[in-house]
């Protein structure tokens, strides 16, 4: 389907403010059916509309949330981090990561990198990865270490299917699919230079042809064994990581071209003006 | 408007109890209409939406203000909570949303069977969108927001959500076209 970003808002713009509809679609006289299917999904999803909640409900909920925050606000008195700013929090806990490590051993760190969620060293390998964003500043060298992260949950989850472990490697693949999604609304929300939108351009190009033929293998095979269950769970998560990879690649796409004109793109560093 | 948002999270981190309640006030209806739209369910819709915010209470110091905007991270909590709640219960999304009904009094038979089938499809289709573009959709088309200020819940640029709406109506139809009935794709 082609981009059809632009008419769609002239078309909605159109509607909200009850103008000529069909005047706008004449300007896109190629495009008029597809842009008229859009329109008339908008108007069908209007009618899910939800009802509006129970006033009495709204105020009990309210006072339970307060409730909780009152009771977590007095066990919190007696957590001395819970005064310092969170900066200092982050980098302490860093540091008492990194002490931790250094001093336990970076055997344990070593040996858990292979491990499995349900292993004894998994806690370890999430909190090595957690210590990493902690200790990582530079938003490029973060958003690939959370495509790295992204990596490791999907092999997890392949490997736990391969252990017959079904359950597990579904909830592995929910984890991946977070994983993903989290990368996807990192770099939405981070600014990066042109070099950095390239470099996590091809790095998510090469991802994401592999993991799409590695699920889609995996959701065949799992098919084909007798579980159809954990095959839709695994396609499932095939079209949300798609969709978040071809977001990412779009919006790293318009960040290079809103920030930096196309002709400095293809430029060298230093080059001539 | 950004620097106040701030504010108002640095003041809900420290658990201040009327910074939550403002939080709590500003993104209730949202979330709220984001559960029901997928669980259709009036007591599963409350239950869900009381969790979020209790979630919010519990993990609020641990969100970044220069990471993701707060309404993206609320949603987040509200659709891993939607999607734990489906692992438990060993079903689908889809499943949940075949309880829908048309109650529509004046509706024939026929037609109400045939309404309730096509806003079946469509909400199993909702459910396959990125949970981003679901809380666009949400907003955009069931809400009825205004782009800008989805923008300024999002914190993204009106750019940005114009190319996801797009892309999350592109692929709701294509979902669509998948499981359409094959007397549809004949005629």
């Amino acid at each position: 389907m082609p981009d059809l970003t632009r008419p769609l808002q002239e078309c909605l713009a159109a509607m909200d403010d009850k103008h000529n509809l069909q005047e706008v679609l004449r300007r896109y006289p190629a495009d008029r059916d597809e842009l008229i299917a859009l329109l008339r999904l908008s108007v069908d999803l209007g009618a899910l509309e939800a009802p509006a909640a129970d006033p009495a409900f709204r105020l009990r909920a309210r006072n339970r949330m307060l409730a909780a925050a009152t009771h977590r606000r007095q066990a919190r008195r007696w957590n001395p981090l819970a005064v310092l700013p969170r900066p200092v929090v982050r980098v302490a806990y860093a540091g008492a990561l990194a002490a931790a490590l250094l001093v336990g051993g970076l055997t344990a760190a070593a040996g858990s990198s292979n491990s499995l969620p349900g292993d004894p060293l998994y806690g370890v390998k999430l909190g090595v990865e957690r210590a990493q964003l902690a200790t990582t500043f530079d938003s490029a060298a973060r958003a690939q270490l959370e495509l790295q992260i992204a990596d490791a949950r999907l092999a997890e989850a392949q490997r736990l299917f391969a252990a017959g472990r079904v359950n597990d490697g579904v909830r592995g693949m929910a984890q991946y699919d977070t994983a993903v999604t989290q990368f996807h609304q990192s770099i939405a929300s981070t600014a990066l230079d042109v070099r950095a939108v390239d470099d996590l351009s091809r790095s998510m190009d090469d991802r994401a042809a592999r993991a799409d033929a590695s699920l889609k293998a995996l959701a065949g095979t799992l098919a084909a064994g007798g579980d159809p269950e954990a095959a839709a769970a695994v396609t499932r998560t095939r079209s949300h990581v798609d969709q978040a990879w071809s977001g990412s690649k779009q919006d790293l796409q318009s960040r290079g071209s809103v920030s930096h004109p196309g002709d400095q793109r293809t430029k060298p560093p230093g080059g001539a003006p | 408007m950004k620097t106040s948002d701030d504010a108002l999270i640095r003041r809900a981190q420290a658990l201040d109890a009327g910074a939550l309640a403002e939080l709590y006030d500003r993104h209730f209806d949202g979330i709220y209409r984001y559960l029901f739209t997928r669980v259709r369910h009036h007591a599963d819709a409350e239950d869900l939406t009381e969790q979020v915010f209790l979630k919010m209470v519990d993990s609020i110091h641990r969100y970044r203000p220069r990471g993701v905007a707060f309404s993206s991270w609320l949603y987040r909590i509200a659709h891993n909570l939607l999607v734990d709640r489906y692992r438990r219960a060993g079903r689908e999304p889809m499943e949940l949303t075949d309880q829908v009904r048309d109650v529509r009094p004046h509706a024939d038979p026929a037609a109400l069977a045939q309404h309730s089938e096509e806003r079946r499809r469509l909400l199993a289709a909702v459910n396959r969108l990125t949970q981003e573009q679901q809380q666009v959709i949400t907003m955009r088309f069931i809400d009825n927001l205004a782009v800008d200020e989805i923008a300024r819940l999002m914190r993204r640029r009106v750019g940005a959500i114009h190319s996801m709406q797009h892309r999350a109506l592109a692929s709701l139809y294509r979902f669509l076209l998948e499981t359409e009935p094959a007397e549809a794709r004949r005629a």
